[in-house]
């Protein structure tokens, strides 16, 4: 905490006395305050829980509680100390293998007007099919938002959004823009919302590559049928973190610059 | 591994170069050397690059001395980005030619050149240059290709404090064409001291320390008649010798911008970490 005292000491009347929280160190996501939904960062070994080598549990260090569990020790992911270059990581090592949310009122926000978005720092591994993996679902049947990629055989990876209102199914895009390579590792962002130009986009690594408008169905109003998802394709991963707003792009180029350097930095 | 994600970033990102803000550090880059740099060019930063086309008609200096690099005539142009280093845009000049408008005068007795270079051309005549700043009858100084020994080599040459004109050092021998490094060479009263990818190659007691009394060309030797076709990444020249603490700095700063750190000899200061600031 920082006092300040008024410079008017010379004038009169009472001198006022000021106090300024200044926060302390470097930028990291706490300092989105309420707008920080989700932060899942397995850097932080005191936010796992561990059965056997396995992750029963991938704490949240947001205000919000919404911790990732999985009680099924056969599909639960793998905590590897040494995943992404030195860092730790949670490591999926088949499609089966998942890690979820409790609650599926808690991620209406992903689907409506308002915005959100989601950061990961992750390494994909090949995918052995065409057919698109859903890193991320809110959805069991039939409204929900689906965030993937595909293998197509020409070795490209598009990375693509399914988006469900109840009554139109909108297609796997936007692809192919996005395409990242596997077996990298790479900060992915997609987001939402309508006060961008187009109501989708897709980061990679800091530089837009897909930005999409869906002119079929508006986002908007539905709720998720079931709680967020993650993991169903091979990978590591870092950190994920979820904000309930389109970030500016301010905050944006902060999160970019913050997951790049803690795991591709010195 | 270092930079691994950070080296994505787009250029012009915010924390591309100083992360302090967001957890990470500051990388050390060229204008920390302040007054001591005369000429930068860097293909990496697009704002620097003038375009006609897809060809390159203006290449910015950031050493602020404004000594811009320009090519008028159309069929003279290099062409941006048919080629990148570590997914970085290079220059790519096929019997092209980009020169300052004026002689590079910050440079004057002691000095010092360090770049980043692709060569491409599998046969080159003697003589073709891919940097010079003279002409046949005046002038110090030529990054050229010559007959070593039988064997093509890269070389620095010019007019020495004499009047003669030397090629002191060899800076590689063949195959020269598959050469992507980083460059490197000195010059003050004890000589010529030449390196290549963080290690002295050569040097010589010859000095060349008449100043340069003609613009800078790229793409060309002195006599603005033999070309050395090559993607070029990036050109650094400083008004002093650099100190070998300053020298290791530039060479770590190239090497880990370009992808080239593990060309580094082992036992450098940055072989395993980029230069912070």
């Amino acid at each position: 905490m920082l006092e300040l005292r008024s410079p008017l000491r010379g004038l009169s009347g009472p001198i006022r006395r000021y106090a300024v929280s200044v926060p302390t160190g470097p930028w990291n996501p706490a300092q989105l305050g309420a707008d920080l939904a989700l932060w899942l960062d397995a850097d932080d070994s005191d936010t796992i829980t561990l059965n056997g080598s396995n992750v029963s549990q991938w704490d949240d260090k947001s205000t919000k509680g919404r911790n990732f569990t999985q009680p099924t020790a056969s599909i639960q992911p793998a905590y590897l100390s040494t995943g992404l270059g030195e860092k730790p990581s949670v490591y999926f090592d088949t499609a089966t293998k998942f890690i979820a949310a409790s609650t599926a009122s808690d991620w209406t926000f992903l689907h409506e007007a308002g915005g959100s978005a989601i950061f990961l720092v992750i390494q994909l591994q090949p995918l052995g099919t065409t057919a698109p993996r859903y890193i991320l679902i809110t959805r069991s049947s039939p409204t929900g938002i689906l965030h993937g990629i595909r293998d197509l055989s020409s070795g490209a990876f598009p990375l693509g959004t399914l988006f469900e209102n109840g009554s139109t199914t909108l297609p796997y895009s936007p692809a192919p823009a996005a395409s990242t390579p596997v077996n990298e590792t790479h900060i992915i962002e997609w987001e939402h919302g309508l006060a961008r130009t187009n109501d989708f986009g897709i980061y990679v690594d800091g530089v837009e590559k897909a930005n999409v408008n869906y002119t079929t169905a508006p986002v908007g109003g539905f709720t998720a049928d079931a709680p967020l998802r993650f993991g169903s394709a091979q990978m590591y991963a870092g950190e994920m973190v979820v904000l309930d707003v389109l970030p500016s792009t301010e905050d944006r180029q902060k999160m970019e610059g913050y997951l790049a350097w803690k795991w591709g930095g010195i | 591994m270092a930079l691994e994600l950070v080296n994505k970033l787009p250029y012009d990102h915010p924390y591309r170069w100083d992360g302090t803000a967001v957890g990470g550090v500051k990388l050390w880059r060229p204008d920390e050397l302040g007054a001591d740099l005369a000429l930068w060019l860097d293909a990496a930063d697009a704002s620097t690059i003038t375009l006609n086309g897809s060809n390159v008609s203006q290449w910015d200096d950031k050493s602020g001395n404004g000594k811009h690099v320009s090519q008028g005539e159309a069929t003279l142009q290099p062409q941006y980005d048919s080629f990148q280093l570590n997914s970085l845009s290079t220059i790519s000049f096929v019997d092209d030619i980009l020169g300052t408008s004026s002689p590079l005068s910050e440079v004057a007795t002691d000095w010092s050149y360090t770049g980043v270079m692709n060569f491409t051309e599998s046969n080159p005549s003697t003589a073709d240059a891919f940097l010079s700043s003279n002409t046949s009858a005046s002038g110090t100084f030529q990054m050229d290709i010559r007959s070593v020994g039988g064997n093509n080599a890269l070389s620095f040459s010019g007019k020495d404090d004499g009047g003669e004109n030397n090629t002191p050092t060899a800076l590689y021998q063949n195959p020269y064409n598959t050469i992507t490094g980083i460059l490197y060479c000195s010059v003050d009263s004890t000589g010529v001291k030449t390196s290549f990818n963080g290690v002295q190659v050569d040097s010589s007691t010859a000095t060349f320390r008449t100043g340069m009394t003609v613009p800078v060309r790229l793409g060309v030797n002195r006599s603005v008649a033999n070309f050395l076709n090559a993607n070029h990444a990036e050109h650094v020249f400083t008004t002093s010798v650099l100190s070998t603490e300053d020298r290791q700095k530039m060479e770590g700063y190239l090497a880990w911008k370009w992808g080239l750190e593990a060309n580094l000899p082992a036992g450098h200061p940055y072989k395993s970490t980029p230069p912070t600031a």
